[in-house]
């Protein structure tokens, strides 16, 4: 028996949860966002996100940065170098599988 | 994991762009800022060439100008929720080349050719070149 050859062996289990793959492709196009920008354009609620964004920081995927903006506090969320490269490779998975289907080796070797 | 199949996975690939997409469109912020600024320098500049060799007239135009840059910076920067990857580098990049031309036309214009209107004009437009380049890139990285 041969190994994986479906590209989808090569998707990253942190990346692929919905939610997660939203934040992350967010934060692919971002040097730094913040949580609420990011909260609304992913559209989920504070909970959620910051749910989320632990697992993503728990896997050094993301960094979180707490600030002030005047006397407001603000918290800014951005990619590490290893989830910028997770993202990179789960994203040129995907557009592998979405660019067809893989032919059934086994079928073609009958 | 569930696997996805080429239907699901191009929809994710679509749901990457169009996030990149709203990332984008939320960073006009810094070429506003960016435009304003070219602007702000080239009024000056030009200013400071109409002030002549009045001193009120240099002094006056340099406050309006730290206003007009303070009002600026206030107006657009600190609501910034996001920066496009790599922004500070070419934010820099920018930011560099301005100081640098502003810099030598200040030091040139007050010392050598105060009160001579064509020198200043040409330094206007060399100092507010910089930021406009600027600008029209981030706005380019947006479409």
């Amino acid at each position: 028996m041969t190994g994986p050859a479906h590209p989808r062996h090569r998707l990253d289990e942190v990346i692929h949860q919905p939610v997660r793959f939203s934040v992350v492709a967010l934060l692919a196009a971002a040097s730094e966002a913040e949580f609420g920008f990011v909260r609304d354009t992913v559209e989920v609620s504070d909970s959620v996100l910051s749910k989320q964004v632990a697992i993503l920081e728990q896997a050094g995927y993301v960094a979180v940065r707490k600030g002030y903006v005047g006397k407001r506090p603000r918290t800014w969320l951005r990619l590490t170098p290893a989830g910028r490269s997770s993202f990179a490779d789960h994203l040129g998975t995907l557009r592998d599988i979405a660019a067809g289907p893989v032919p059934d080796r086994s079928a073609a070797a009958r | 994991m569930s696997d996805p199949d080429h239907t699901v996975a191009a929809e994710l690939v679509a749901t990457a762009d169009r996030l990149q997409l709203a990332v984008d469109a939320a960073a006009w912020r810094l070429v506003v800022w960016l435009t304003g600024m070219a602007v702000a320098t080239t009024l000056y500049l030009s200013g400071l060439g109409v002030a002549g060799h009045s001193d009120a007239g240099v002094l006056t135009m340099s406050g309006v100008f730290g206003v007009c840059v303070a009002v600026l910076c206030l107006a657009t920067l600190p609501g910034a929720a996001v920066f496009r990857t790599g922004m500070e580098r070419r934010l820099t990049r920018t930011m560099l080349g301005w100081a640098l031309v502003f810099g030598a036309a200040m030091a040139l214009g007050l010392t050598v050719f105060r009160g001579n209107l064509a020198y200043w004009l040409v330094a206007a437009l060399a100092a507010g070149l910089p930021l406009a380049i600027g600008a029209r890139a981030e706005a380019r990285l947006g479409r």
